[in-house]
């Protein structure tokens, strides 16, 4: 197992390594330096040779990929970004993570509390009425798009009844452990439809997966075998049948960080949230490459070792699964 | 004597007619019996054929600005009502099909072809070849797609932005805004999503190329490439067809929302994802913008969604429920 995880983290070193290299070639290829300012706010050249010296930018590109790493793994220095020209890609990243994060965790939350138990009642009544239900309930919630959901609750919540706040975030820093808001009254107003926005499809895959699994389970002989030797039906399913069906749920989680990581650009520009989401998105119209290689970075970096982690996970719950 | 004669007869009658029921006529029959997977399909005929006859359909052309008209409600001009630049809704949205089903077919044909041939090479050789070409498959698998697929639209929206590119990237840029700006999702959607198909069709072929009817083939002298081609290809296909269904909402969905945050279709291209755009921005005041792609483009996921779910049932006999 140690040498497992040993031998994954080597690997995902050269993914991270090629992901930084992609990273940093397209920032150089993309045509237009950072202090290219067009018309009246343009530079003299002398100043922006200055500025290049000064951001190393008029050494070889090997010496400034080297330099950009170092930065990076040293540092955790993003570079500046080209609009606000007063803060850092580490100032915005630093401001708006722990916000996504919030979000994240809250979907990826509100979707194992709905998507698990709605499997287990629909696996358990195979055939019957709730499966029907809750089987045509997970497909269209996974057939929603988080960019469909999310002005639809915006519209109809925030707008149109006006329940719920209409934008930004309840929670402020300074938070515990970077990142666990106050559970405020304030927090959990703006936190409700960006979570149920963003949380739907991941309970919807959650309860489908957890179906299947279950009903594959339930049919193994040693499920059999508990029911014969007379536990009752509880332990069966709760003690013998749930455990090993939620292996394959765990897999998942590797795919949901990445449809937590869309939908958090999509649910944060519709909510007005200003996460790290929200900033791509901005920076995307604004042509502000740094932010948008900053943040794909970070997204990279948190996709990468979720997947790691899972698998790590799934070894770890099944003990039939030995990674050699 | 002759009675067991005839029993044989009898019994080779209807081997022979078993046989003719191939593993895709049962499927389809099973596909046929599974009523919602068969009317998912039906809506899936009905959008293409509307896709590639919105011309005639379309009241108006996708592009069409009428800016006195701009905001229109639904009446008996704009049957949808029309946007913010008086654009017929229901227009647009025909036309929005065409993006939609186009990604969704080429990503999965790429997908579908490039995975198959890989995979199938991969298993079928065996030894170092396998050896290298399944690490080439597990760096590929390490990279988050969507991140690379992101990295890549930004590079290519740079690019073409600027006059002065020469050369191959002005040809590829001339072919991407003669489509819109598509053939770039195209290109990045194509590019990674192969991976788990050419695991799938390696998995298979490694269970299957050991089996007798693949030995027989070699024996009586068949060519490899026939014996790839030929035997192994059309007993693997079907759970990779299915795979590759059960794919396609996921495309539709990426190009729907690389066009909603600006890294998809180029503008006036009626990419759902940019009409949901568009839409949203008017959205406390016109809420009818947004509602029709987004309805569109929801039927649609559902639709192929439900078609993906019928085909693993018909194809895959252990996960009929």
């Amino acid at each position: 197992m140690a040498a497992y995880v040993v031998r994954r983290l080597f690997w995902s070193i050269p993914v991270l390594v090629a992901l930084l290299l992609a990273v940093f070639l397209l920032m150089q290829a993309i045509p237009g330096g950072p202090f290219d300012f067009a018309g009246e706010r343009s530079l003299p050249e002398a100043v922006i040779a200055n500025l290049e010296r000064r951001y190393g930018l008029d050494k070889p590109l090997h010496e400034q990929f080297a330099n950009y790493l170092k930065s990076i793994v040293l540092e955790g220095d993003l570079g500046p970004s080209f609009r606000q020209r007063n803060r850092s890609v580490n100032d915005i990243i630093g401001d708006s993570f722990p916000i996504s994060a919030q979000l994240g965790i809250l979907a990826i939350g509100l979707a194992l509390l709905i998507g698990i138990p709605a499997g287990i009642v629909a696996a358990l009544n195979h055939n019957r009425l709730p499966d029907y239900v809750a089987s045509f309930l997970a497909i269209l919630g996974v057939s929603i798009p988080a960019l469909v959901l999310g002005p639809v609750l915006y519209w109809l919540f925030a707008l149109k009844l006006g329940w719920l706040p209409v934008a930004l975030w309840g929670a402020e820093k300074p938070f515990f452990l970077g990142f666990l808001p106050m559970p405020t009254a304030k927090f959990i107003r703006h936190a409700i439809l960006p979570t149920v926005a963003l949380g739907t499809g991941m309970s919807a895959s959650i309860a489908r997966l957890t179906r299947a699994s279950l009903l594959q389970v339930i049919r193994e002989d040693y499920i059999r075998t508990a029911r014969a030797k007379g536990l009752r039906e509880r332990a069966v399913v709760v003690r013998h049948a749930l455990k090993n069906s939620l292996i394959p749920v765990v897999t998942v989680l590797g795919p949901m960080f990445a449809a937590v990581v869309t939908g958090t650009i999509v649910i944060e520009s519709v909510f007005g949230i200003p996460g790290m989401g929200k900033y791509f998105v901005q920076g995307i119209s604004n042509r502000d490459y740094p932010v948008i290689m900053g943040v794909t970075l970070i997204y990279a970096v948190i996709l990468v070792l979720s997947n790691l982690l899972v698998d790590i996970t799934y070894a770890w719950l099944d003990p039939r699964i030995r990674y050699s | 004597m002759a009675v067991q004669q005839l029993d044989v007869q009898q019994v080779f009658a209807e081997r022979a007619q078993r046989r003719q029921r191939s593993p895709f006529a049962e499927a389809f029959s099973q596909l046929i019996r599974n009523r919602v997977a068969a009317a998912a399909g039906v809506f899936i005929i009905l959008l293409i054929v509307m896709a590639i006859s919105a011309d005639l359909i379309a009241p108006y052309g996708f592009d069409e600005t009428h800016f006195a008209d701009n905001y229109t409600l639904p009446g008996d001009a704009y049957p949808l009502g029309a946007d913010y630049l008086g654009r017929d809704i229901l227009s647009r949205t025909i036309y929005g099909a065409r993006v939609s089903l186009s990604v969704a077919f080429i990503a999965a044909g790429v997908s579908l072809f490039v995975g198959l041939v890989y995979g199938i090479v991969a298993g079928y050789a065996g030894g170092w070849v396998d050896n290298i070409m399944m690490r080439v498959v597990d760096f590929l698998y390490g990279l988050p797609v969507l991140i690379v697929v992101i990295l890549m639209q930004v590079y290519f929206k740079a690019v073409s932005r600027r006059a002065e590119i020469t050369g191959v990237l002005k040809t590829l840029v001339d072919i991407d805004n003669s489509l819109g700006g598509l053939f770039f999702v195209f290109v990045a959607l194509g590019l990674l999503n192969w991976i788990g198909m050419a695991r799938i069709a390696r998995g298979q072929v490694l269970s299957l190329k050991e089996r007798e009817f693949v030995e027989a083939a070699r024996a009586i002298g068949v060519t490899t490439p026939r014996v790839l081609f030929r035997h192994l290809l059309p007993n693997i296909l079907g759970p990779c067809i299915v795979s590759e269904t059960l794919a396609i909402p996921g495309y539709i969905m990426t190009e729907a929302f690389l066009s909603y945050i600006g890294l998809g279709a180029n503008p006036p291209t009626p990419s759902w994802g940019i009409m949901i755009n568009e839409g949203f921005q008017g959205i406390r005041s016109y809420p009818h913008i947004i509602l029709v792609p987004a309805a569109a483009l929801t039927l649609t996921v559902l639709a192929f969604n439900f078609l993906g779910d019928g085909l693993r049932d018909a194809f895959d006999p252990r996960m009929r429920t």
